[in-house]
């Protein structure tokens, strides 16, 4: 019998010090394993590190903060996928990741990481309200680890699946919106941006969203931050009770919202993560943007410890009011599309929270920034219209925003932005915009 | 092969049956017509009272998709003739497969237990190769070309138009895929198979040699094409062929509570088997 609120298990109900003292378990014996792998065998020497010395989270800091260019540069250096961070055991499947800047790096997955994967992505579904007898959409099936982690998940719960033809990419939103319409589920979990392409195209079919949605209690969205302009858009125009985010990465970051909506707990068997200062790499401020710094829980495939995943994220203080003892954060997305504007450090983040508040007919509006727009101390968007009256909302937003951002702003309003296997960069220079009008 | 009896029982071919109880062999046009007039998901292909674990959405571009109910019975067999696909190309325990194509894709889906649900597994599991899966948009090019190079894949697998993507993506990146290693590419489309002299650019380019895949997913049938006699084989322990007065017709022998019987391979000629590679295989001549 499943606990009450929508907890999944006993452990969601443990107290703090209990969690902590699994987790710490997890990590020693995780370090352990790592220790002997060539990759970090060095690391670890270099900075003096004894993975038998660790005993508490706090040895964690002695562990150095991995980078992705740390693993790209194995992976130059070495030319091979595998390269000394990996712990398999035969055949494995290989998940790509690519960064925000393109370059691709490569997570074995042997058959030893599924028990937890499994495990990691029922609780995880479950929190945000999949229960057995539910049908399942799976929208882009095998490339990436939410697919393969929802795979586990059908299966734990027996679930009736529905493969839909595609990926994430808008053009086959009419196939993704005939699916729900035609098994009805109860439960959807959704590329974010997809979850707009579907109300686009219930649109262009002159659906009424609603009716599209009809039967859907819960929605779970990923792949994206989220804004609270989104989440109410999402919810008034799909009808949708429930919108719950969850945040992930090939390399074992998940996290997923309970019923509060005050930040997405860690889903303890995946990783145990840290929100630090990327100057100094101490602990960011609980409320204080940071760098999100995971450590892998599990000592199977490849291995990330405290691994800076490159997203912005703000740690979440205290207890949840859920009663889960798991800590919360919320990404805010990658950090290499931070600019500073009018003195400040700033998010695409920012500006699409800005823009919402202003005209709350673009919540979930697809928008970039103009890079050289900055580089001139502007803030010069490139906005998606359809569907808008750009006319009547243009001038209403410039000023809100200059208003806001301190800054002159400029609005050029155009069909099409390109599109990359994220969505549409958040940040983009001019050459790469293609044609705008 | 799917028993009459069963066959008799599924909405699909009830109403196909001829004077000896079999269904009238069909084409995917066919089925396209029948679930546009139903309101049943499953196309009528699942027995009444029968309830699939799995429905895929085939791949076309029609405007109404059409549903494959499937079990896992069907899905084992399915992936034992992408199994045979690999090993008849060479693929063989230690491998590398890259994929390049959507997950949606049999090619791609059949190939881990990790990929669809209810499989358990794959290809890849089957043959213990390990596999890399990009995603199908032509504008993922260049990260294939990183997982050739990274990789190092026995075979790679992809879809018709990503062929030129991927070529000026390993052109671009400096991965001459024989010297990374590999030793094939084949090509996969969702009916029927591309004809050889398309092909020729890919193979020029790639220095390998790239086979063909003949696939109709409505009828779970993928036969690759061998090496030795360049012809499709059909592995006999999964799939039963019939000469019939319309043409070759495929009947999946796995297909047991989701049937896939006597499905018109359009345009096939039955060869007589006798190939080295496998003396016992079917072998079909497009
Ligand atoms: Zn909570
Ligand atoms: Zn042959």
């Amino acid at each position: 019998m499943a606990p009450p609120d929508g907890r999944f298990d006993a452990m969601d109900s443990w107290p703090w010090p209990r969690l902590r003292r699994w987790w710490e378990r997890r990590l020693r014996r995780t370090l352990a394993v790592a220790g002997g792998l060539p990759f970090y065998r060095e690391r670890f020497r270099a900075a003096g590190f004894d993975p038998s010395s660790f005993r508490k989270l706090e040895d964690l800091t002695a562990v150095p903060v991995m980078r992705r260019e740390d693993v790209l540069g194995a992976l130059r250096g070495g030319g091979h996928y595998l390269i000394g961070m990996e712990r398999v055991d035969g055949e494995a499947v290989l998940a790509m990741s690519s960064g925000t800047e393109g370059a691709t790096s490569f997570v074995a997955l042997p058959r030893r990481w599924r028990p937890m994967e499994r495990r990691a992505s029922v609780r995880a579904h479950w929190w945000a309200g999949v229960r057995p007898g539910d049908t399942f959409l799976l929208s882009a099936p095998a490339w990436h680890i939410y697919a393969l982690g929802q795979v586990l998940l059908i299966e734990a719960l027996r679930l009736r699946a529905v493969v839909t033809w595609g990926t994430y990419l808008p053009h086959f939103a009419p196939r993704i919106l005939h699916a729900i319409v035609t098994f009805r589920p109860r439960f959807l979990a959704l590329f974010l941006p997809m979850a707009f392409s579907l109300l686009e195209e219930a649109r262009r079919q002159g659906m009424r969203a609603e009716r599209a949605f009809a039967g859907v209690e819960a929605l779970m969205v990923a792949g994206a931050p989220i804004t609270p302009g989104m989440r109410e858009r999402l919810r008034e125009e799909m009808g949708i009770g429930r919108v719950v985010e969850a945040a992930g990465s090939t390399e074992g970051f998940l996290a997923t919202e309970c019923g509060q909506g005050e930040g997405l707990h860690l889903v303890p068997e995946k990783s145990y993560a840290e929100v630090l200062d990327p100057e100094t790499w101490q602990s960011a401020a609980p409320g204080e943007r940071g760098a999100l710094v995971i450590t892998n829980t599990w000592p199977w495939g490849s291995l990330y410890l405290r691994y800076d995943t490159g997203d912005a994220a703000v740690a979440f203080p205290g207890p949840c009011p859920c009663g889960r003892p798991y800590p919360r954060v919320k990404l805010l997305g990658r950090r290499a599309y931070r600019f500073r504007l009018g003195g400040r450090d700033l998010l695409p983040y920012d500006v699409q929270h800005a823009v919402e508040e202003a005209v709350p007919a673009m919540r979930g509006a697809t928008l970039a920034i103009l890079r050289e727009g900055l580089d001139r101390g502007e803030l010069h968007l490139l906005a998606q219209g359809q569907g808008l009256d750009t006319a009547g909302i243009g001038p209403r937003l410039q000023s809100a925003l200059s208003e806001r951002f301190d800054v002159p702003v400029r609005i050029e309003w155009g069909r099409e932005l390109p599109l990359r296997w994220k969505g549409v960069p958040p940040v983009l220079e001019r050459a790469q915009v293609g044609e705008v009008r | 092969m799917g028993a009459p009896g069963v066959v008799a029982d599924v909405p699909f071919y009830r109403q196909r049956l001829g004077a000896d109880g079999l269904p009238k062999p069909w084409t995917l046009a066919d089925l396209r017509d029948y679930a546009g007039g139903a309101s049943d998901p499953a196309a009528g292909r699942a027995p009444p009272g029968s309830r699939p674990a799995l429905y895929v959405q085939l791949e076309g571009s029609e405007d109404v998709p059409v549903y494959l109910p499937l079990g896992p019975m069907e899905l084992r067999g399915w992936a034992r003739a992408l199994a045979y696909a690999w090993r008849l190309w060479g693929v063989g325990a230690g491998d590398v497969v890259a994929l390049y194509d959507y997950g949606s894709s049999p090619a791609v889906f059949l190939a881990s237990g990790l990929y669809v649900p209810g499989l358990g597994r794959g290809a890849a599991d089957l043959l213990r190769v390990t596999v890399v899966c990009n995603d199908g948009p032509a504008s993922m090019a260049a990260r294939m070309a990183e997982a050739v190079r990274c990789c190092r894949p026995r075979g790679i697998v992809l879809r018709a138009d990503v062929a030129r993507p991927l070529v000026s993506a390993l052109a671009q990146a400096g991965v001459p895929a024989a010297e990374a290693g590999v030793a094939w590419a084949a090509v996969t489309t969702a009916e029927e198979a591309p004809s050889p002299h398309e092909l020729a650019p890919l193979r020029e380019a790639l220095g390998v040699p790239v086979y063909r895949t003949w696939r109709a997913d409505a009828a779970l049938f993928l036969a690759p094409e061998c090496p030795a006699c360049s012809l499709f084989h059909v592995p006999r322990a999964l799939y039963r062929l019939e000469e019939l007065p319309e043409g070759v017709a495929v009947t999946a022998a796995f297909a047991r509570d989701f049937p896939a019987t006597r499905y018109l391979l359009e345009g096939a000629e039955l060869a007589p088997p006798g190939c080295h590679a496998d003396p016992r295989a079917w072998r079909l001549r497009p």
